[in-house]
Formats: C-alpha cells, structure tokens, sequence
C-alpha cells in the first residue's frame, strides 16, 4: 500500500497533466505555412505546436505569358512572307488567335499578325482577304506595326485605319464581376465594371481581369451588340499566386481583404498562416479566405500558435491549463509554507544542565 | 529517503545550550541550606561528614517536574502547586539520579575567601551532567547534600545523614540564560527543619 500522502501527491500530479493536455485536440489541425522572406530566419518544424500539423508550401509559379508561342508562329509567317511563300505565310498566320492576343493585352503581336495577313493575302493575289485583315486591324485600332512590308499593302492598312476612325460609335454595356478591369482590344482598364463603353463599328475584344478570378474575354461586333456580360471563373491556384505577386508588386498589403483570399486561392488550403520574415516576424492567419488574425514574434512557432488561438482555431488554453500556473502554484505553495513552517517552527532545544 | 532529509534538516536546526547551577547566590558565597546547624545544637549538618579533618558527602541533584506550573519560589507556593497536581522527579535518559561525591579537607575552609573551596567543590560535581536534555516544561532543581551513599539514592531521604539542601525558583531551563542559582529560603543557621522539608519535597 503507498502512503496516502504520496497517492494524493500523484492523484494531483495526474488532474493537472490532464488539465495542461486537455486544450489540445485529439487529431491534429493541418495548417499550411507560408514563409514570405528570409525562410532562414523562420524554420518551422511540422510539429512545432501542439495540437496543429504545420507544413510549410510554396506558392506555384506564375504562368507563362501565352504569347510566347505566338511569337515564335509570328516570325516563321515573317519569314515566308519575305521568301515569297504567301501560301505558308498565310497559313502560319491563321494558326495566331487575333482576339486572345488581344485579350492578354498583347496588341503588337496582334497588329503583326493581321498586317502579315493582309500583306500574305494581298501578295497571294486573295485581295479581298486582305481588305478583311486591314479592317479588322482598323476596327481593333491597331497601329500599322514598323515591319517592313509592300508599299501597297500599307497604303491598305492605312485607308481602312482612315475609314474605321470616320464611322461613328456605338454604345456598349459591359458587365462582370464587380470592381474587374475592362480593357477593350487589348487596350487595359478602359473602365471598371459594370460600365459603359463606345466603340466603332466591327469586331471588338472585351476582356475583363479581376483579382480572385480566371479571365475572360468575348468577341462582341457592334453594333449588333449593345450590351456584353462575361463571367469569370475563380482563379486557379497558379493564377491567384501571379495575381498576389503582382499586387505585391503594385505595393499593395499582402494580407488585405484581396490579398488573404489570393493566398487561400493560391495555397488551396482553408487555413494558412501567411508569415513575413522581415526584421520581425509578422503573420496573419486566414481562414476560408479571410485574414482572422494577425500578430508578430520572435520565432516562427509561438507566433503560428498565437495566430491560431486568435483566429479561434485551436482553444487558447485556460488558466489552469497552462504549465506556468502549476509552476506558480508550486511556487506559492513552497513559499507559503515555508513562511508558515519560519513563522511557527521552534527548533527543538537540547538543554544541558551541570555544575 | 525524504523523511530522512527532512530529520535531517530539523535535526540540524535543534539548538543546544546549557545550563550552570551555583550552590549559592553568586559565585563567591556558599547556601545558607548547607551551613545550617542541628536542631538545638551548635553542631553544623556538615560535621555528619566530617571524619577526621575530611569533609565526604554525596550530592543529589533532582530535577522535579512542576506538572506544567510555575508557582513561586516561596516554600508554601511550590508545596501547594504539588498538592494539587503531583510533581515528580525527572530521572536522566539512562533512568538514574544525579549523585556526585564531594571532599575537601577542613583547611580548605576560608571564612575570608570561599572561592577556591566552591571552584573546588564545582570541580568534582562537574565531572558529570545533572542533565543531558532537560525537559522544557516547568522544573525545579533541587542539591541535596547526604552522608548516604550513591549506589542507592534513596526516594526518601534519611534526615539524620542530610548534610544540607537548597532549590531554585521554578525555572523552565531551555529558555534560561545565565547560571541557576540554588539556595534554601532561610534567615539564620537554624534551619535543620528547613533542610529536611527541602530534601522530603518531591
């Protein structure tokens, strides 16, 4: 049998290990971190608190231009085009995506693709052809670009850019996600969404960019069209990471309104701790694409802890459940009863007594 | 193991200290209670231990519990507290009383300077302990000088072989600082009676 003392002692022993471990959840939160800055100066281990599953992720990387390919599309049609081979000119130019080179915003690339066209057609003998071609260049407002191409040929480009800039406009209503950026014929934040443009006559490329979303373009031909609404899908995890790093780029705050739902985009994670590794560590916990919580620290653990507890992810332990009360406790304990035991122990006298 | 430390420790913390008994008011007089005379004679007590020119007596030293009082120092006081509660003589830890020979040669006696006699005297009782642990409750400390022997320490003194006695105030030893002095609450010489009421106290 053990004493009663030393079965109370381990019975008190045994309430506060279960009161410090009760704050920690049975399985473990995951929690994606990620490091902004000097990685170094905040290594995270995976269980570096207790009661969250830490890995740390990067953001994928940006996505190419999509007019790398054209480029090259472009300078083989040049070539034919120089060589006198209109047929293959011709046909390398029908492989370029006028309206998408126009929707990324690329009209350079644009206006050489429709001037080789119509140099290509009109050298080719399909004349007709490349009056389309220059009027399309005309109606997207493109420049005549500074390749070298048949005098002729520019004299067309020229008369159509003529004739498309005396025809009269028409209205279009253009609608899409709140607050996204218009452009129009590649030409960038023509206006805010919704709103109202006036275009001339002909095809036109309406493009709409907005923080949080895939873009999207539509071909509208006024004036048959007066009014345009174009939907945008939620942006893949590529794209939100381009999208932050641009609004970074702009000075914009990382972890703003726009910028905690471009993180959870682009991590693809429902929490992430978004810690900035500057001359202190700075973070923000966002939940579902919202910033929850922010704080600083001196190391990366405790500050992805106290973003947590802010952010109601894990329970901030209570009182009771901490090991520094127990510490204190303790503390007090001895010390009170060493006051007590100072205050009433009498040694014990051994008295002598002879001659 | 704990348990241990901790007698340690307390151990550590027990204060020892002691205590000097004078057979008198100070260091240069001896008691009145051993220099009283038979009754209705010019004999001293002391002369019982006088055989030839030597003085040779024994002394007991008593330590009695007052049963947790402290009466006076009067006679009729102590008397009265250990009527209503019962005193009793303290035995050391080994289960005996204090007895210590004494013996000096009547030259030794100076009327003029008494200091040597009692160094003396002081010299033989000191060869032991009345006490190693006195007991921290109210005590009183009784000498009783007899011609009886020590191997046999009578409860009840034999009055015709007393050859003085005196006491000290009831005293609670672990706290006294400073010798005890032990003297027999008399005026005169006369006080054969008062030596054996002192002896039979208990």
């Amino acid at each position: 049998m053990l004493p009663r003392r030393v079965l109370l002692l381990r019975l008190m022993l045994a309430v506060a290990m279960l009161a410090a471990c009760a704050a920690a959840p049975r399985h473990p939160i995951a929690i994606a971190v990620l490091v902004d800055g000097d990685r170094a100066a905040a290594p995270i281990e995976p269980a570096a608190v207790a009661g969250l599953e830490l890995h740390v992720i990067e953001l994928a990387a940006p996505t190419p231009a999509e007019s790398d390919a054209t480029t090259g599309v472009l300078a083989r049609a040049r070539a034919a085009y120089a060589q006198g081979n209109h047929d293959t000119c011709r046909t390398e130019v029908a492989r370029v995506e006028v309206p998408r080179l126009l929707a990324i915003g690329n009209r350079a690339a644009a206006a050489r693709a429709l001037t080789l066209d119509a140099a290509c057609a009109f050298q080719g003998s399909a004349k007709e052809d490349a009056r389309t071609a220059a009027a399309r260049l005309a109606g997207f407002g493109l420049d005549l670009p500074a390749d070298a191409v048949a005098i002729e040929v520019e004299q067309l480009i020229n008369d159509a850019i003529e004739v498309a800039n005396q025809r009269p406009r028409a209205r279009l209503a253009i609608a899409g996600e709140p607050g996204a950026r218009v452009s129009v014929d590649g030409r960038a934040a023509m206006c805010v969404a919704p709103c109202t443009v006036e275009l001339a006559p002909g095809e036109h490329v309406i493009a709409l960019e907005a923080d949080g979303f895939e873009p999207a373009w539509r071909v509208v031909r006024i004036p048959d069209s007066t009014d345009v609404a174009i939907a945008q899908q939620p942006a893949s995890p590529a794209r939100a990471s381009s999208q932050w790093r641009a609004r970074l780029g702009r000075g914009m705050p990382a972890t703003d309104t726009v910028g905690a739902a471009l993180i959870a985009l682009a991590a693809a994670q429902p929490r992430v701790a978004y810690v900035h590794a500057g001359a202190q560590l700075t973070g923000t916990m966002i939940v579902d694409g919202k910033a929850r919580a922010s704080s600083s620290a001196r190391t990366a653990g405790p500050l992805v802890r106290e973003l947590a507890y802010d952010a109601n992810i894990l329970q901030r332990p209570r009182v009771w459940q901490r090991p520094w009360f127990w510490i204190a406790v303790a503390g007090a304990t001895l010390a009170v009863s060493g006051a007590i035991v100072y205050v009433i122990y009498e040694p014990e006298v051994q008295t002598m007594v002879g001659f | 193991m704990r348990i241990i430390t901790l007698v340690i420790v307390l151990a550590a913390c027990q204060r020892s200290h002691e205590v000097a008994l004078q057979l008198g008011p100070s260091d240069r007089t001896i008691t009145a209670g051993f220099l009283c005379r038979e009754d209705g004679q010019t004999a001293l007590l002391a002369d019982r231990a006088l055989t030839g020119t030597t003085y040779s007596f024994n002394v007991v030293v008593d330590v009695i519990d007052l049963a947790k009082q402290f009466p006076g120092c009067r006679g009729e006081e102590l008397v009265t507290a250990c009527t209503e509660k019962q005193c009793a003589i303290v035995p050391r830890a080994d289960g005996t009383r204090y007895c210590r020979p004494v013996t000096f040669d009547r030259s030794e006696i100076l009327a003029s300077d008494l200091r040597p006699l009692l160094a003396k005297i002081r010299g033989q009782l000191a060869m032991d302990a009345v006490t190693l642990d006195a007991p921290d409750q109210p005590v009183l400390i009784r000498a009783v000088a007899t011609t009886e022997p020590c191997d046999t320490v009578p409860l009840i003194f034999d009055p015709t072989q007393l050859v003085g006695c005196a006491y000290s105030c009831p005293v609670q030893l672990d706290a006294v600082d400073g010798p005890i002095a032990l003297s027999l609450d008399v005026l005169d010489t006369d006080c054969e009676r008062e030596v054996r009421a002192c002896a039979a106290f208990r």
